[in-house]
């Protein structure tokens, strides 16, 4: 079983045969039985339509969010010269023709790498539900929990690494839309700091295996009669995070978790801010093989002194993005990593008497670089002021669409949810193509 | 308390241990002999006790009623309720509830052993008079406001005191609302924490209005900030309508002309470091709320609807509920936008009169006369109670919606009311019910039109695990509870040194750095090295000995190893390293409701899903692999917590079964499990205890709540 094997396999989505796959892998590697793992919503294939095969390129994500709603027109589409642009200046880049905000020189100095969409547009102003439906696609209910693109990925396309988590989050808060209505082994493992990586892995003194073992074989009986009288599926999902657990801990590449061990020079070249030393977690965890990384900033919601706040985040980002970009490529992992820079929405042209700019989401950008885009590029504009999407709309669906797309996650493939309800990846978006090399 | 230091070899601790064991002792007695309100002085015990104000047989005929109502819903849908609970469930319950930790050994072991009829309806009114309700019922708040200790421009910890002290002292619920929604003045004032609620969404007075719907009318009309709401009546004019009561907030007060003029000179006639100092005093200092309400605003620039032009102000009016008045202000010329870029000397907002009309609005809010405001909050205590709400969601109210026993929310609002909104009555009621004593319901409940046959199996909330796992490790942690205010001190002694300072002292206050952590930081180091001067030159060595240990374990991530070691330095008597304390990794083992708010990321509170407190209901219940490796591998997994102690003293190894069981589980073992356990600590008897600890502390059992 060599990994090609692997990619083909996983490139179906089709469960019975992914679960014999894994089972055999599993078996394999671990003499476990991965029975019950992959049962959980049914899949059902609607035949008709005919859409491009999904790419496959990218066999990763690495999904950067900036929380707040980052300002489009002091970063990704400056307007220099013009009113709406206020004081920060622009920056030539390594891309011909595409324009940088000052505060992001070293991005600047990777552009060839990356395309800035410059024309995502969205309706959804109030940040619960912008960032709800950044990541999930769909407006937030009361009624149902969507998974997040990233567990869309994890269940389609499995573990690269089967003892390491599908899909790991670094920073952000406890309610970040992670596994939804899938089952939850699709929950995202949470890594509260970069720098604390993950704690307590290792086994207690005194505990050897042998005794952990026993610890675990009463625990389970313990367990098995408490779920005699109460099975509901909360319940359940921590027999699920336990064994979870116990894999990790027994893993080989648990010290992807540890950035201490990159030396000084890469921790000064990611930076060493939170930013940057979450960016430098996601590339060990791409090297060790975990399948979709996100890494949440805070602080973008910059409704007063919008210029002086960004001059005070900007560099961690830019830093940490620049480093992270040219790392994968020296790697040569970047053809096979999708790298994603996203916002929920942008801010207001006019700047207010605060300094500050407001909620935007009529026009502002995100970043792709990686997984088969063409980087050196911008797509789609903004008008002379950046107040309106000028050419190529994108729509925050049609945008994780085209993550799916190159992570091979087929768009047309309905899931339906416990409660009977059916829902695709990114709903009714488009993979944008032009995008791809 | 029974603590690690009695056991250790440290000069006083002998003697110490015993004290406590004594007083512990004596009070777990005291608490089981009567019903009063006996609890020890605590800074944070409630100042009124729930049976002055109420007496115990009208919150019982209270309960009764509920219990009516909810066996009529029952009957017509032909299902049973659930039965009774022993009870250690009850115990275990009742605790989680109404003071929110697992009871302590003595406190369980006293309830079992209580021999009266109305033990159960004794002890909700005793927990609920407990120091610990003050702090659990603190943390429900944090989460809902989002309180945050450490923010951009301003200290949460005034809000955070003002909110435990309104609890401790029984404010009203109309009345808590009341005063965050009216507050003004300097945020770091003494006495004005309340205006912390406002603050939290300084500079966005949209989204404080939105949020303030939300929270207290379970109303949501932020999508009307932009446009028409798509799936409810409110329109976009009609946000902006509400959002005029917070007309002209400002976010600044003026400053003393004591420290107005000090700040001036140093702008003037300082070096570049003084102007950036007294810049950021201001910012620090003058941070506050003012304007009481101008009762208008400007519709937004790219207002695109008939019903009015882009930019015209329209007047503050309500979206339902009683009409409220404001006087007539003078409608200004229709002004122009402001656009580009402003010079640094900024022009002011039009100045228009002030109207009061965030009284007037408070006043509509938070009333028994609107529609939603007791409602609301009888739905989100019912929920947090029984683990869901008649109405849900609980902050998504509709015209049309319906709660699943219309009759029963009737009567609740009613009764809150009637108690004239004091929740913890209340909540009290709430516990009194025959439905709080009933069996969890086994299965998953339906997901929709659920009657309340039984209270839903919910897990613990993380500041629930949190305060049981220092139940487990240290005993009574209630003792510890710091005065309310002991975090919100520090703001509060900066701003009267600067109100009230000669001209060199605020110059010289100025000019030093404003890093609160590190003034902690710095004196914790002092206290350090005085208490590590007082010991001998043996105990000086073991003492440089466990900081090395310290040091690598926690290179090495290693949180048992961390923990020995703290646990040696406690021993020698030395205070607790501080500059971790901020990570919480090994940091201090108070309760949550006594620390930074939120903890910090990767601490247990956080993995456990505390919210990030970065909006509103960002809490989580789910499981996830860092909890499973905390439970695992963390602090409960090493050899050293008073538990294991007490396990090491027991007379013998039934002894053990039993204590193991009642500490963490808050039950006696049942036969079976005696027998597996019994041969386990038969083989060896100390790997035994601690997998006995282990296992009893990671189960299922343990951390939901039956």
């Amino acid at each position: 079983m060599n990994i090609h094997d692997f990619r083909s396999l996983s490139r179906s989505c089709d469960d019975a045969t992914r679960r014999q796959f894994v089972g055999s892998l599993a078996r394999g590697l671990l003499g476990v039985t991965f029975g019950g793992l992959l049962a959980g919503a049914s899949t059902a294939r609607t035949p008709l339509r005919v859409l491009p095969p999904a790419s496959g390129r990218a066999r990763q994500l690495v999904y950067l969010f900036l929380r707040g709603g980052m300002s489009h027109l002091d970063t990704l589409d400056p307007k220099p010269g013009k009113a709406t642009q206020g004081p920060v200046a622009a920056l030539r880049t390594r891309a011909d023709g595409v324009l940088l905000g000052q505060y992001l020189p070293k991005l600047a100095d990777q552009m060839d790498k990356a395309c800035i969409v410059r024309s995502m547009t969205s309706k959804q102003g109030a940040h619960p539900q912008a960032q709800y439906l950044m990541r999930t696609s769909f407006e937030k209910r009361g009624t149902v929990q969507h998974p997040s693109l990233g567990a869309w990925i994890h269940r389609c396309k499995g573990r690269q690494n089967p003892t390491l988590p599908g899909h790991v989050i670094v920073g952000g808060g406890a309610d970040m839309p992670s596994a939804g209505f899938f089952p939850p082994q699709f929950q995202a493992l949470p890594i509260g700091d970069a720098d604390g990586g993950l704690q307590n892995a290792a086994l207690p003194r005194g505990v050897d295996e042998q005794r952990f073992d026993r610890r675990l074989d009463l625990l389970r009986r313990m367990n098995e009669s408490f779920a005699a009288d109460h099975s509901q599926r909360d319940v359940a999902a921590y027999g699920e995070a336990y064994a979870d657990a116990v894999r990790l801990m027994r893993s080989d590449d648990l010290a992807a978790f540890d950035i201490d061990r990159e030396n000084e020079t890469m921790r000064t070249t990611y930076g060493k801010t939170p930013f940057g030393a979450g960016c430098l977690l996601a590339r060990r965890l791409v090297e060790h093989g975990v399948r979709c990384i996100e890494v949440v900033s805070d602080g973008w919601d910059t409704h007063a002194d919008n210029f002086d706040r960004l001059a005070d985040l900007l560099p961690a980002v830019d830093q940490g993005l620049a480093a992270l970009l040219a790392d994968l490529d020296a790697r040569g992992l970047l053809q096979e990593t999708m790298v994603v820079l996203a916002t929920e929405f942008g801010r207001t042209p006019d700047i207010d008497q605060d300094q500050g700019r407001n909620h935007y989401p009529k026009a502002f950008s995100c970043l792709l670089a990686g997984g088969g885009i063409q980087g050196g590029r911008a797509h789609g504009s903004t008008d002379a002021e950046g107040r309106e999407v000028a050419d190529a709309a994108v729509s925050i669906q049609d945008f994780n669409a085209t993550i799916a797309h190159a992570l091979g996650v087929p768009l047309d493939e309905v899931v339906t949810s416990p409660d009977g309800r059916p829902f695709r990846v990114a709903d009714k978006g488009e993979a944008v193509l032009e995008l791809f090399a | 308390m029974v603590n690690d230091r009695s056991f250790r070899s440290g000069r006083n601790g002998a003697l110490r241990g015993a004290l406590h064991a004594a007083l512990s002792a004596l009070l777990a007695a005291a608490a089981s002999a009567q019903e009063g309100h006996t609890a020890p002085p605590s800074p944070q015990t409630p100042t009124k006790s729930v049976a002055a104000a109420v007496p115990r047989a009208k919150a019982l005929a209270a309960a009764a009623q509920i219990d009516r109502l909810l066996d009529k819903g029952l009957q017509k849908r032909a299902v049973p309720p659930t039965a009774i609970v022993d009870d250690a469930t009850f115990a275990r319950r009742a605790w989680l509830q109404a003071v929110g930790r697992i009871p302590t050994l003595a406190e369980i072991e006293a309830f079992l052993a209580d021999p009266a009829a109305d033990k159960r309806q004794a002890l909700v009114d005793r927990l609920l008079d407990s120091p610990g309700y003050t702090s659990n019922e603190s943390n429900f708040w944090f989460d809902l406001l989002r309180v945050k200790s450490r923010q951009r421009q301003v200290s949460g910890e005034p809000f955070a005191h003002w909110i435990r002290e309104s609890i401790r002292a029984g404010m009203p619920y109309d009345e808590f609302v009341r005063a965050m929604l009216t507050a003004s003045g300097p945020a770091n004032a003494e006495g004005n924490g309340a205006t912390g609620y406002l603050l939290r969404d300084a500079n966005m007075p949209h989204d404080a209005m939105a949020n303030t719907l939300r929270l207290f009318l379970g109303t949501r009309v932020e999508c009307a900030q932009c446009h028409n709401h798509p799936f409810d009546k409110w329109t976009q004019r009609d946000f902006y309508a509400m959002a005029a009561f917070y007309g002209g907030l400002r976010y600044r007060v003026e400053l003393d002309r004591n420290l107005q003029q000090e700040l001036r000179q140093l702008i003037t006639d300082g070096d570049e470091r003084d102007k950036q100092a007294a810049r950021r005093a201001v910012q620090l200092f003058a941070t506050g709320i003012a304007g009481s309400g101008t009762g208008m605003e400007r519709l937004p620039e790219d207002y695109k609807y008939d019903d009015a032009k882009p930019r015209e102000p329209i007047a503050a009016a309500t979206i339902y509920g009683p009409d409220v008045k404001l006087p007539k202000p003078q409608l200004p010329e229709r002004g122009r936008p402001q656009r580009g870029f402003r010079p640094q000397r900024q022009q002011p907002p039009q100045q228009l009169p002030e109207v009061d009309s965030r009284k007037v609005f408070a006043d509509w809010l938070a009333s028994a006369q609107n529609p939603r405001f007791a409602r609301v909050i009888s739905n989100r205590l019912w929920k947090r109670t029984f683990g869901r709400g008649l109405i849900e969601p609980v902050d998504d109210l509709k015209d049309d919606t319906q709660a699943v026993l219309p009759e029963l929310e009737t009567y609740l609002e009613k009764l809150l009311v009637e108690l004239r909104f004091d929740l913890r009555q209340f909540e009290r009621v709430l516990l009194l019910t025959k439905l709080f004593q009933q069996e969890a319901l086994p299965g998953e409940p339906p997901a929709e039109g659920y009657a309340f046959q039984a209270p839903l199996l919910r897990r613990m909330t993380a500041e629930q695990v949190w305060d049981s796992m220092l139940t487990l490790l240290q005993g009574d942690v209630d003792q510890h509870l710091q005065p309310t205010d002991a975090r919100a001190k520090e703001a509060y002694e900066r701003q009267a040194a600067l109100s009230n300072g000669t001209p060199e002292q605020i110059a010289e206050l100025v000019r030093r750095p404003y890093r609160p952590d590190q003034d902690r930081i710095r004196e914790q180091a002092a206290a350090m090295q005085r208490a590590f001067a007082d010991l001998g030159a043996p105990e000086q060595q073991q003492a440089r000995l466990a900081q090395r240990e310290l040091a690598a374990a926690r290179r090495k991530g290693d949180a048992a190893a961390a923990d020995r070691a703290l646990g040696k330095l406690e021993a020698l008597g030395l205070p607790r390293p501080g500059d971790r304390a901020a990570r919480g990794r090994d940091g201090e083992r108070l309760r949550a409701s006594d620390l930074l708010q939120p903890a910090p990321p990767g601490h247990p509170l956080r993995e456990f899903g505390q919210s990030d407190r970065e909006t509103i209901d960002a809490s989580s219940l789910a499981a996830t692999v860092p909890q499973a490796l905390t439970l695992m591998n963390g602090p409960l997994a090493s050899g050293d917590s008073q538990l294991h102690r007490a396990l090491a003293r027991a007379a013998n190894d039934d002894e053990r079964i039993r204590l193991a069981f009642l500490t963490e589980l808050s039950r006696p073992p049942r036969p079976y499990e005696v027998a597996i356990w019994r041969d386990l600590l038969a083989k060896d008897q100390a790997k035994g205890s601690q997998d006995l600890i282990w296992v009893l502390c990671n189960c299922d059992e343990f951390r939901f709540r039956r």
